[in-house]
């Protein structure tokens, strides 16, 4: 007995060894629990080695095991990971639970580095493909976000075509750059400007006095140029702690998003066709007209005159005499204009494959979406080739190439002081007027406005189109791998080319044309964007020891942006087509250039102790030709700490998956805007000679960049495998050195000082997310997320005098004042009283506060029997306040709803009590709303089913039925609650002037893969 | 230990880190280009050795700058017209106008006061900006080697008369509020100053740039525009800085000096009325503008400036002037208020606006010589205006019995020969007049409540905030 076993003992090693050398082959399919479909691309790996493979297109994978091998691990984002012990078997089959929480997918560390969601140690949000366009088809790609990222507070500032998005990430960054997050697509520094195109120009609707460009365009934002589908994933940095490592670009936060890639395996081609339409979610209504009212509308001053008696009694009968002649026929005129079905159609074409060494996705979407207002609309065609190839065992290339044009017709809504804004002159409009056109093609004179809105709709222009393409390259050369330590560079390049070229028209025969010295204008705008970045790093992972691994990182980063945004406009057009400026007396032209350089270099080391601690410190240098001194370095550091307290070991608790407590700190910043440091002398003439004029504003040489620093504290659980998870953050962000004009005395001529270190803004907040998956079984899962947050902002420091922000219209209105110890959103206006408020700007009142108190929403979907989906997202945002013009509008000429009636019973008929200047209060409105954002019903057809009819050609059919914003509700009195007139402006606080209606949308869906 | 793989494999790391960051240091791939205005010239190029094209330019420019507050959304013209209820803007899309600057907060109640920030404070910048303009051609001919003494003083006395001029557009908005008068530098000017206070140094700049004239020689260096046909040269300048003077004199109820001032200046009983220099516009010119308040006859713009009735039923009978106010063939009507007649002073968009033209020298010289017991000379003066400028008959003394009969007629002339003009509201205000019964035939509309009469604009909030975080010590 003894002998025998010495002789095993020492034979087993070589057995082992053979059989170490004798590999097996395993295969399966993995496939979606709750549907059953193949789940494609899902990493296969035997634990402990670097041995696996990805399933292909139908989920199927093949695998040669070493026969060492006891356990396989599944994972794809998304989905939880699990694993599964070998045995002896040669087949192994799973079904994987989608995640909610996605601990083991990875997210973005470093420009060229990545950890695992579990390690991180701030909060990071990655929106999915699925959770981004499975519901349902918002307008855009930053539309699609809105609910889906705590802490983000995304409103749609524009129902026009074409969207009108601003994203704000943990509260204002800054007061005159952008407040928009920084966009990277594949590695490329994005172009999201907001550009318009004059549109609110004195020659068009005049609702700014300036010539060229304005805040009242009704812009659209060029992230509407993206194609919601060839989107993976986003991931979105919020604060400065996470987005140290982009320096002097991430004070507003950083949204970084990957497109789709091919997977290796079969061919995969996925057609999808969604068809819908659109209608405004909500009219303003009108109210008819009688004698009585007509009395009303015009009354007599106390104790009139013969001559005031005479005047209103003219007026009351002119009004009686077009009431009569209307003969009862009342016409909707709001109804008319923004009453219309707006039908949408998207067509999407994708075919992804490859090998191991070559895989390629390419696709190719069409877009075509019709306004409410008639002759309005939104189409986008986009193709996209993403390829990545192996060279060898050594490098990594992926390319990246989109192109895309995109086509808007807006309109003109919005602000006016000509009479061609849609919504402006309805308001004015009674419905006794017959603007309809006459039987010789004749629009009638508008008595009410300054032109007929049929007419404008009919022939005003105002259309846009964007060609764009962004080109992205990343190469990796993994220069050593040996044991545990790898060195690697990487390196990436890529440029965004964005042109886009507007038409807008005034034909000189409209009636608000007529009137003018030069009637009739065009103009023909061109706004191209050059962006182009280069980026190199070195990465070298190692480890120290037992159970430390680091990750060192050096690289450099240069960054280019180049605009030209020129104009030629014409005035005194000649009658008829084309409405082009060379048939024009009256020529004006404007080129705007820009260009910018940025610098940076980092340096980033990580340090993870056995996945129970995990730390984080690195640096940022950057210098950029928008500061004072171009080649002036600053610095921006970042640190972080992150303790799996689940991974110590101290308690045996099956059900915890998760328990993390983390700390971040880190600072960010943004160079003044471009041209803040010239003191320019303008372009003037007279006589025929031109001339220098000394401009409102002179420069800042001296001018560094806003600093944002930011801490941010966390705690993350995850219990019952994934099953309920929770995230709650706190953070307190600064933004320093805030680069505001200081505004000076005007009487000086001179009314600011273009950058100006005025303050410090502080940004606090706190985010919570509450998800899991409630039930799950074969034929029932219900997978929920609830999110919450709010930020409360509070300038804690001052160097100038208090001052207005914001872009609001005065103080009747309501406006927005940077003063010590108070929100840069809150709302002051009328009355002004040096007893009452003599500490406030200008004496003003103190009104609400235009942030939200706190967001929420509510996502949940249920999916049943494996075939049927159903999801929907709820919205809730609390109290927040805008300065609402629209029912004023509406009242001063007579045409709300309930103009005669008299809700408090004190004799004065609401459309006139209403006119009241003496408190702002009357226009700082609250427009929180409760939105049924997104839901969806989808049905994958059976197996069976699907066989029968089309013999096995289609391998999936899935068809839906979804909508957008299909329920509000909200005390609002507007078209919407959610839109503001200047965009995505830099305050948070909206300004609603008659803008374009937001509008309900439904589609029905059809997808195939084949 | 010092060969161990790790280590060794760190130093390999750290040498292609160092490389990398050689890499990066080559100039080209880390220098960046400090970037200047792509866009505009700027101010700190002329300011130290300026050329003489560059000088010229800044001439160019001050003079154009004057037109500034009669453009935009808000011009001077409409807002003090307004206030002095010489037109009613009805504008479709603003009812600040007929509203607020009426003294309504609603159809049927008054405001307390005017907004500070709100778009009719729009001209008081463009004002400044005429000042800025003198100050900074005015600083940049001093630096500049390329002309001599002379010719600085000739820039000298054009750019003080200029910045006069803006100080004196800035009170004239301002009325009692008062202005700053020291406003040479931009970051801490000078304190505001009152009313009378602010007369005087506008005067005496007024003086001092004449006083630089004389030493000017005989042309200017720079270039002045057709508007300046006839007064071109310095001692021609100096007619119309002597004009503007006897204007700031009558202000000040300084009569006697207002006389002096007139007889220095292009004052005539005889030559034409409209003699003067003037603003000239080229709506079809780049960088140019357009008269703002030309109006198309009879059109419906979104805004209309119309003219409250009793313009023309307290005027004389055949007054020729009223065709500066014509009915309308269609009234319009714009928030329950009725627009009969149109003001329609300008025949063109290129027509030219007075800065200061000798039939205001006549009045002004009537009033003085008024006042100063001059009364013969009063009403020759009167006459004069009566008869050419608004075709009536000439008054005899009999018909004038005593100071006040003359002011409120000369008040008259003033109003129908200088309207739309910005004159209206200054003029009742300094005489004290700012009522619904200005004088026997004269009465201000829309002045009764709701409706509320504002002798001037509030002081804009900038200035508020600016005094406020800067007090004076």
């Amino acid at each position: 007995m003894r002998k025998v076993l010495l002789t095993a003992a020492l034979l087993a090693p070589v057995l082992l060894q053979q059989a170490a050398a004798q590999n097996r082959q395993i295969s399966g399919q993995v496939t979606d629990r709750a549907t059953g479909q193949g789940i494609p691309g899902v990493t296969v790996l035997v634990k402990g080695t670097t041995v696996g493979a990805s399933t292909n297109s139908d989920g199927s994978y093949t695998l040669d095991v070493p026969a060492t091998a006891t356990t396989l691990v599944f994972s794809s984002i998304g989905f939880q990971t699990i694993e599964r012990s070998i045995g002896t078997a040669t087949t192994i089959s799973v079904g994987l639970s989608t995640d909610s929480k996605q601990l083991g997918e990875v997210v973005i560390s470093g420009l060229a580095t990545t950890i695992k969601r579990e390690n991180l140690a701030n909060t990071v949000t990655t929106v999915s493909a699925k959770e981004l366009v499975g519901v349902t088809r918002p307008v855009t790609m930053d539309a699609a976000l809105s609910g889906k990222i705590v802490g983000a507070n995304i409103a749609q500032t524009s129902g026009a075509p074409g969207g009108g998005i601003s994203v704000q990430l943990r509260g204002l960054s800054t007061l005159t750059g952008s407040n928009q997050p920084l966009y990277i697509i594949d590695g490329v520094y994005a172009i999201s400007a907001e550009v318009g195109n004059g549109a609110g120009s004195a020659a068009f609707t005049g609702a700014s006095g300036g010539a060229g460009r304005t805040n009242q365009d009704n812009g659209t934002n060029r992230l509407s140029d993206l194609n919601p589908s060839d989107i993976e994933s986003i991931t979105v940095l919020k604060g400065s702690s996470a987005a140290a490592i982009y320096g002097q670009r991430a004070n507003a936060g950083v949204i970084i998003i990957k497109t789709k890639r091919g997977q290796a395996g079969q061919t995969r081609v996925s057609f999808t066709q969604d068809i819908g339409f659109a209608k405004a979610w909500n009219l303003l209504g009108k109210e008819d007209w009688t004698n009585d009212k007509i009395d009303t509308f015009f009354p007599l001053p106390a104790n009139p005159t013969a001559a005031q008696t005479a005047s209103v009694t003219a007026n009351r009968n002119r009004e009686k005499a077009a009431l009569a002649a209307a003969n009862g026929q009342f016409i909707d005129y709001e109804k008319e204009i923004f009453g219309n079905t707006g039908f949408i159609r998207n067509t999407s074409l994708s075919v992804s494959g490859g090998s191991e060494k070559t895989k390629f996705y390419v696709s190719g979407t069409t877009t075509d979406e019709e306004g409410i207002v008639k002759r309005t609309g939104f189409s986008r065609h986009s193709i996209r080739a993403n390829v990545d190839q192996k060279l060898g065992d050594k490098i990594d290339l992926s390319l990246s190439s989109g192109y895309n044009r995109s086509q808007n017709r807006r309109g003109f809504t919005g602000n006016d002081n000509v009479g061609v804004s849609l919504g402006y002159t309805l308001a004015y409009l009674p419905s006794y007027a017959q603007l309809q056109r006459d039987d010789l093609g004749n629009f009638p004179n508008n008595p009410y406005g300054g032109d007929n809105p049929l007419a404008i709709v009919e022939r005003a222009v105002n259309e846009e189109t964007t060609n764009r393409t962004n080109q992205a390259a990343t190469g990796t050369w993994r220069i050593f791998t040996k044991g545990t330590s790898s060195l690697r560079l990487s390196a990436q390049g890529g440029i965004d080319f964005s042109s886009s070229d507007a038409t807008l028209a005034l034909p000189a025969d409209l009636q608000s044309q007529r009137n003018l010295p030069n009637p009739g204008a065009v103009r023909i705008a061109k706004n191209q964007f050059f962006n182009s970045n280069l980026q190199a790093f070195l990465i070298y992972d190692w480890t120290l020891g037992e159970g430390i691994n680091l990750t060192s990182q050096v690289g450099s980063v240069r960054l280019g942006l180049n605009s030209n945004l020129s104009y030629s406009q014409g005035q005194n057009l000649a009658p008829g087509t084309p409405l082009s400026p060379n048939r024009s007396s009256l020529v004006t032209q404007q080129v705007l250039l820009q260009s910018e350089q940025d610098i940076g270099h980092v340096a980033q080391q990580e340090v993870n102790y056995r996945d129970r601690i995990i730390g984080t410190v690195g640096v940022r240098f950057d210098k950029s030709s928008r500061n004072g001194d171009p080649n002036k370095y600053y610095t921006f550091p970042r640190a972080s700490l992150a303790v799996n307290i689940g991974n110590f070991g101290l308690f045996d608790l099956p059900a915890l998956n998760l328990l993390k407590v983390r700390a971040a700190y880190g600072e960010t910043g943004a160079p003044a805007f471009f041209g803040a440091t010239f003191s320019p002398l303008t372009n003037v003439s007279t006589g025929g000679r031109v001339g220098f004029l000394p401009s409102t504003v002179v420069g800042n040489p001296n001018i560094g960049p806003e600093r944002a620093t930011e801490l941010e504290f966390g705690l993350d659980v995850s219990l019952f495998q994934s099953r309920l998870n929770f995230e709650a953050t706190a953070y307190n962000k600064v933004a320093k050195d805030l680069i505001n004009t200081f505004v000076l005395a005007p009487s000086t001529g001179v009314t600011s000082i273009q950058a100006f270190p005025v303050g410090d803004l502080q940004n606090r907040g706190i985010e919570l997310s509450l998800g899991g998956v409630p039930v799950r079984s074969d034929n029932f899962t219900w997978n929920t997320t609830t999110l919450f947050w709010f930020n409360r902002s509070e300038v804690t420091r001052i160097t100038v005098p208090a001052f207005a922000t914001g872009a609001g219209f005065g103080s009747s209105f309501g406006r927005n004042v940077f003063a010590l110890g108070e929100s840069p959103t809150r709302w002051y206006g009328n009355p002004a009283s040096r007893t009452d408020n003599p500490n406030t700007f200008s004496n003003l009142t103190r009104f609400q506060e235009a942030q939200p108190k706190f967001n929420m929403s509510f996502t949940n979907s249920f999916t049943i029997a494996k075939a049927l989906e159903v999801s929907f997202l709820l919205a809730w945002r609390k109290d927040s306040y805008v300065s609402n013009l629209s029912e004023l509008l509406k009242d001063e000429g007579g045409t709300t709803e309930d103009w005669s009636q008299d809700d408090d019973g004190d004799g004065v008929v609401n459309g006139q009590q209403r006119q009241d200047f003496s408190s702002a209060q009357q226009f700082i409105q609250n427009s929180g709303f409760v939105r049924l954002r997104e839901a969806g019903i989808y049905y994958t057809l059976p197996a069976t089913l699907r066989a029968s009819l089309l013999n096995d050609a289609v391998r999936n059919i899935r068809v839906g039925v979804s909508g957008n914003n299909l329920l509000t509700f909200t005390d609002y009195r507007g078209y919407d609650p959610e839109v503001s007139l200047f965009g995505a402006q830099s305050s948070a606080a909206a300004v609603d002037v008659t803008s374009f209606p937001n509008t309900r949308r439904i589609f029905f869906h059809l997808n195939l893969d084949f | 230990m010092l060969t161990s793989p790790t280590f060794r494999r760190s130093l390999l790391a750290s040498g292609s880190l160092a490389t990398l960051l050689l890499l990066a240091g080559c100039d080209d791939l880390t220098q960046i280009d400090s970037v200047t205005d792509p866009n505009n010239a700027s101010i700190e190029s002329v300011l130290t050795n300026a050329s003489l094209p560059q000088l010229n330019a800044l001439a160019v420019g001050t003079e154009a700058s004057l037109r500034l507050g009669h453009l935009g959304n808000s011009t001077n013209n409409q807002v003090l017209g307004t206030l002095g209820r010489e037109v009613t803007v009805l504008a479709q899309t603003e009812s600040r106008w007929y509203f607020e600057l009426q003294g309504r907060a609603s159809p049927t109640a008054s405001i307390n006061q005017l907004d500070d920030a709100a778009f009719y404070n729009g001209q008081y910048t463009g004002f400044a900006r005429v000042g800025r303009a003198a100050r900074v051609f005015r600083a940049s001919a001093a630096n500049s080697s390329v002309i001599d003494a002379t010719q600085k003083s000739g820039v000298d006395g054009f750019t003080r008369t200029y910045e006069a001029l803006s100080k004196l557009h800035l009170l004239m908005l301002q009325g009692d509020n008062g202005i700053r008068v020291d406003l040479d530098n931009i970051e801490r000017p000078g304190p505001f100053v009152a009313r009378d206070a602010a007369l005087t140094n506008i005067r005496q700049q007024l003086d001092e740039a004449n006083t630089n004239l004389g030493a000017a020689g005989s042309t200017f260096f720079f270039p002045l525009s057709s508007g300046y046909a006839g007064f071109n040269a310095p001692a021609t300048f100096a007619q119309v800085n002597r004009g503007l003077a006897a204007r700031v004199a009558l202000y000040q109820k300084d009569y006697a000096g207002a006389l002096t001032a007139i007889g220095a200046s292009f004052y005539s009983r005889t030559a034409a009325l409209g003699l003067g220099p003037k603003m000239v516009f080229s709506a079809t010119t780049a960088s140019d503008a357009g008269n703002a308040y030309f109006q198309v006859a009879d059109g419906s713009p979104s805004a209309l400036v119309s003219v409250p009735t009793n313009f023309v039923t307290e005027a004389e009978t055949g007054d020729l002037r009223l065709a500066k106010a014509p009915i309308r063939t269609t009234p319009l009507t714009v928030g329950g208020i009725t627009g009969v007649y149109e003001a329609r002073v300008f025949p063109t968009q290129n027509s030219p606006l007075d800065i200061i033209r000798n039939e205001e020298l006549l009045l002004i010289a009537a009033e003085a010589r008024a006042n100063t017991g001059d009364l013969a000379g009063a009403l020759a003066d009167i006459n004069v205006i009566r008869t050419r400028a608004g075709g009536l008959p000439a008054l005899t003394a009999a018909q004038l019995p005593n100071l006040e009969a003359y002011i409120n007629e000369i008040l008259r002339q003033r109003r129908y020969s200088l309207f739309y003009e910005g004159h209206r509201l200054v003029d009742l205000r300094r005489l004290d007049r700012l009522r619904t019964q200005v004088a026997p035939n004269q009465t201000l509309p829309f002045s009764t409540t709701p409706f509320k009469l504002f002798p001037n604009l509030e002081r804009p909030a900038a200035e508020k905030a600016f005094d406020a975080a800067n007090p004076t010590p």
